[in-house]
């Protein structure tokens, strides 16, 4: 994947601060219908520091002072609470405070002595991953534990941007990527409701939340060379295309950077491991035909992100686009209505 | 990278945690525990333990 002068100082920023192993794995776990909440416990174990960590939350003291009373000589006592507690708190819940545990050590904000004390925070620590996730569960959308993940792509940026003292700049880029990519998830998941027999429809919605992603980390990485100062001066000066700005962000973007904002998305869904085929799709969301004859899925995937884009930015059809509504049986009418829909929504 | 893991040996003496490089090291329930997400395996920890709980990790048999 030719990426340009990006894909190094990316490497060197976000590979050392992914998510580990043990998230991943819990990631994968929790969306399991199969998988029961006490599974989770096993998938702790193989990590004592999050084993501890999750008897350490002040949250469950008084609880476990219970337990630990109830039979004090029972050598097994921490494995014991350790399956209570998940039991306790569900799989979500669980999967939650895992979450929370790897950003606190990304954050350097483990506790380092017996008296610290620890806290989890979820409402705050991973705002966006619950915001889409409750989003989806309330309107039932399928797959929230997918949007999920798409959200903590952000919650765990946010957290990258907070170590590494990153700008305000790129932490207001971030927040306007994650609203960008919510309103295109949206679009995202209602066109790929016209779509029929369509294999990869669960990852719609997490595909198009992340679409946006790599705009933060363009404003985070912000090459000093260039003409326009820093991100914000970069956007303003996109901003007098006027009619066109959409079309000279989309310019610019390659002429400066050497790169397109949903080139650095693929790269950080890459450099994360968790969502492969949104990766692909992300990648290819401005050219989804040079995916049509190696996966047509992917490309449907692609094309449902190309096409939700136009609309998010309330932009028409462009000759090409309809061409993909014509591949993927989509009549232009009920593109149609839903563009006017979303502007009598506005 | 799973290397090493401290036992129920560990006398809280806070030496390990204070000198690993990649902040790897915390206090959880009872005892100092190591990540194994984040543990590069430099061994500092295992020279500076003065009670030698700090052990490499068994190595899982291939299945």
């Amino acid at each position: 994947m030719e990426v340009g002068r990006f894909s190094q100082l990316i490497a060197e920023y976000l590979q050392p601060l992914v998510p580990g192993e043990t998230v991943r794995s819990l990631l994968e776990a929790s969306a399991d219908p199969v998988i029961r909440p006490l599974d989770l416990a096993t998938l702790f174990r193989r990590n004592q520091t999050y084993a501890q960590l999750i008897r350490r939350m002040d949250l469950l003291q008084s609880r476990i002072a219970e337990w630990v009373a109830e039979d004090e000589k029972r050598l097994d006592m921490g494995d014991v609470i350790l399956d209570r507690i998940v039991s306790l708190l569900g799989k979500q819940a669980t999967r939650n405070a895992g979450v929370c545990i790897g950003l606190h050590r990304l954050s350097g904000t483990l506790p380092k002595k017996e008296t610290d004390r620890f806290n989890l925070n979820p409402q705050d620590q991973i705002k966006f991953a619950l915001t889409v996730e409750a989003f989806c569960q309330e309107n039932s959308l399928a797959y929230s534990e997918k949007a999920y993940v798409a959200g903590l792509h952000y919650d765990w940026l946010k957290a990258i941007f907070v170590k590494n003292k990153t700008s305000k700049d790129a932490q207001t880029a971030l927040s306007n990527a994650f609203t960008e990519g919510f309103e295109m998830a949206r679009i995202a998941y209602d066109l790929s409701r016209l779509v029929k027999n369509f294999k990869y429809d669960h990852y719609v919605f997490s595909a198009a939340l992340l679409e946006p992603i790599g705009m933060s980390l363009m404003s985070a990485l912000y090459p000093k060379d260039l003409a326009a100062k820093s991100w914000s001066a970069f956007i303003a000066d996109c901003e007098k295309f006027k009619g066109r700005k959409d079309d000279a962000f989309d310019a610019l973007q390659s002429q400066r950077f050497d790169i397109r904002h949903h080139e650095l998305s693929a790269l950080v869904v890459n450099y994360f491991g968790i969502l492969a085929t949104v990766e692909k799709a992300v990648h290819f969301s401005k050219e989804p035909h040079f995916l049509k004859g190696a996966d047509s899925d992917l490309y449907r995937l692609a094309a449902i992100l190309s096409m939700a884009k136009t609309l998010q930015r309330k932009k028409p059809m462009s000759e090409v686009q309809k061409d993909y509504m014509r591949d993927l049986q989509i009549a232009e009418h009920e593109v149609l209505l839903m563009s006017e829909e979303m502007k009598m929504k506005k | 990278m799973a290397t090493h893991l401290i036992t129920s040996a560990c006398t809280r003496c806070d030496a390990c945690a204070a000198v690993c490089p990649t902040a790897s090291i915390s206090f959880g329930a009872t005892q100092y525990v190591i990540d194994q997400d984040t543990c590069t395996g430099c061994e500092i920890c295992v020279t500076v333990c003065p009670v030698d709980v700090i052990v490499p990790t068994p190595r899982q048999q291939p299945e």
